[in-house]
């Protein structure tokens, strides 16, 4: 056993514990799950250099560096699948539905026969598998596997067409971490008998740092705390072994020079000098990547990451004003038709009393119409800045329960109020404003009981806000539509304009409030209201 | 009334109702309705409709799903569809399942009739 093994072993756990902790925050983001099974692929990398430490003579030790060679052998193919899943480009991915087959036979062939593998080569510095008869053939295909992905990269990277892709700067990261993780690929002249010791551990751990790096800083953002961390500790860990190793290599010569016999004293004596060391590095460690690796980066990350919000927020609007001007065309274009038809049938029939009486209704209510229309309009274009005057909120809300009181008789709705709040808790808000937001949903919870059924309003204190809730007993809305209710225009309701609630959500939002909803279709809705002290 | 064949008329919004009854009821026999499920029971009681006027967007249920049953119930039937806005994606959708026409609002009354004309031969 020779203690540099430590080395790869810890940086082979450490990159498995980067990968799964990417995979964990997200397992459902195909660029999260490929960099897991690239973290995989480059862990075995580094499993691999545990055994050249070893006498790969022995059978065991021989078979696993056999089986980290095969895992090699798939590293193309996971950072291709990476690369096209991040770059979205199709031809990749299906070409590598082709390599992973590839790769598969070349497993079985290094693990089963020698004609990638056969025997072992034999250096100063330790045993490294030979190249057998087959083993150029699959270097060839390795390499260009790497060859498509770098000109890939590269185009994405130096190409003017690419200019202004939000993915370049990232694209950068990667090209950077696939040029130093070329270096590594020098590791296969030991297999040809070359004397070079092999350095790609080094390389790999730099790689994964490079890539998590850069999904830090230009896509996952919020794993930012989690992947410094596990940075940290991975070079904590690695240049502790690396101190460890090199203070037992010395100080067990100088122990063993003296005292002519190994020692107990040399290891606990070397513990206990990590163990003093421990804090400082880590600081130290700390401060490095501080200031090297995130250099400026709070400033930097935090404007890149309001860039892509803004970008995020217009596109969400530019939607909106989508789904807006389809639902103007909708509602204004309706009561267009009657009052067109009016007029152009008018001339013929202006005799014809039943007609005009008829029509006339029609029109004065499709007139009236386009009114209340142009009026939400207007107040959801251009809501109103809340007037917010500190004002006890049990007493709006009996207010408005009381200006329902007559829909609550008629429509047979028993009313329960539930006020666990502090009856005087005084909240700043617009009471007109939050008064509408009531009515809105409490007059969608009348019609969707269909006559007859149960009204809760609670409140509730907690430590930052005061919560309303109003619960009703009627139809419940689906899965699909809950999405959308807060869209404007969207309506289920027969004489609806779909704005209501698109108005509700802007005005609880200028409170610095939250609107929540949970629904069970046929059991029922509950509007959660927020609003902050 | 020269023809005889029976329009089916169906809208949630009584102004398209009655400015497409004012249009027709000259020239056609109409049954009118205002939702989905009884445009579908009309057109299951009353096979000699020939031709159906549908809204393409009503609540609780999309007119492109409506047209899809109204052609289950009778695949002879013709169907125009009415629409407030010219999409693209819309008039291909209702094209696939087998509309025959397509008026956008606010239409005008010769725009009707001449649709009607040329989808009742």
């Amino acid at each position: 056993m020779n203690t540099f093994s430590i080395v790869p072993a810890v940086s082979f756990l450490l990159i498995i514990i980067s990968g799964s902790f990417v995979l964990l925050h997200n397992p459902k983001s195909k660029v999260n799950i490929y960099f897991f099974f690239v973290c995989l692929t480059i862990a075995f990398w580094n499993a691999y250099y545990i055994t050249y430490n070893f006498d790969i003579s022995n059978k065991n030790v021989y078979l696993f560096s056999l089986l980290c060679y095969g895992f090699i052998n798939f590293i193309p193919m996971t950072i291709l699948s990476y690369i096209s899943e991040f770059l979205d480009i199709k031809w990749i991915k299906k070409w590598n539905y082709f390599n992973y087959i590839y790769g598969v036979i070349i497993f079985y062939l290094i693990l089963n026969t020698n004609f990638i593998i056969d025997g072992i080569n034999y250096f100063k510095w330790g045993y490294i598998p030979k190249a057998g008869k087959y083993h150029p053939f699959y270097l060839f295909y390795f390499f260009i596997q790497i060859f498509i992905f770098l000109n890939v990269l590269s185009t994405r990277v130096f190409d003017q067409k690419y200019k202004n892709d939000p993915k370049l700067n990232h694209s950068k990261y990667i090209f950077a971490a696939f040029m130093i993780l070329l270096v590594g690929a020098l590791d296969y002249l030991a297999n040809y008998g070359i004397d070079y010791i092999p350095k790609g551990h080094y390389f790999g751990t730099i790689f994964i740092c490079l890539l998590a790096y850069a999904m830090i800083k230009h896509k996952l953002m919020n794993i930012e705390i989690v992947l410094k961390k596990s940075l940290v500790y991975t070079l904590l860990i690695t240049a502790i072994t690396i101190v460890y190793s090199i203070s037992i290599y010395f100080v067990e010569h100088i122990v063993q020079s003296m005292l002519g016999y190994k020692s107990i004293l040399v290891s606990v004596s070397t513990a206990t000098f990590i163990a003093l060391l421990f804090i400082p590095l880590k600081n130290l460690i700390q401060d490095f990547i501080e200031k090297t690796l995130f250099k400026g980066s709070y400033v930097q990350i935090a404007e890149q990451n309001e860039l892509l919000r803004t970008e995020v927020a217009q596109a969400e609007r530019l939607k909106s004003i989508a789904i807006l001007a389809s639902g103007i065309a909708h509602e204004i274009k309706n009561p267009l038709t009657p009052i067109k038809t009016f007029a152009e049938q008018l001339p013929r029939r202006m005799d014809d009393k039943n007609f005009l009486s008829s029509f006339s209704k029609i029109i004065l209510k499709e007139v009236e119409r386009i009114d209340t229309l142009v009026h939400e309009l207007l107040d959801f274009a251009k809501p109103k800045q809340p007037n917010l005057i500190p004002t006890n909120i049990h007493k709006v809300i009996n207010q408005t329960l009381e200006f329902l009181n007559n829909d609550f008789i008629r429509y047979k709705i028993d009313l329960i109020k539930i006020f666990n709040a502090d009856k005087e808790r005084m909240l700043r808000i617009d009471d007109q404003q939050i008064k509408q937001c009531l009515l809105n949903i409490i007059l969608n919870a009348i019609e969707s009981m269909n006559y007859g059924g149960k009204l809760t309003v609670t409140t509730e204190d907690f430590s930052t806000h005061t919560q309303i809730i109003i619960e009703d007993s009627g139809i419940g809305i689906s899965k699909e539509d809950l999405d959308h209710i807060f869209d404007p225009f969207f309506t289920k309701k027969d004489h609806g304009t779909g704005l209501g609630l698109s108005i509700t959500h802007e005005i609880i939002k200028s409170h610095g409030g939250k609107i929540l909803v949970e629904s069970l279709v046929g059991k029922g809705t509950k509007f959660i209201l927020q609003i902050p002290h | 009334m020269s023809h005889q064949k029976k329009i089916l008329i169906c809208d949630d919004e009584e102004g398209i109702r009655e400015s497409l009854k004012l249009i027709l009821s000259d020239d056609y026999p109409l049954i009118i309705v205002d939702n989905g499920d009884q445009a579908i029971d009309t057109i299951r009681k009353n096979p000699d409709i020939a031709l159906a006027l549908l809204d393409i967007k009503m609540p609780k249920v999309h007119g492109l799903d409506i047209l899809n049953a109204l052609k289950k119930e009778n695949p002879k039937l013709k169907i125009i569809m009415v629409t407030g806005y010219r999409s693209v994606e819309t008039a291909a959708e209702a094209s696939r399942l087998g509309a025959s026409g397509y008026v956008v609002k606010p239409f005008k009354s010769e725009e009707i009739l001449e649709v009607v004309k040329k989808n009742l031969g």
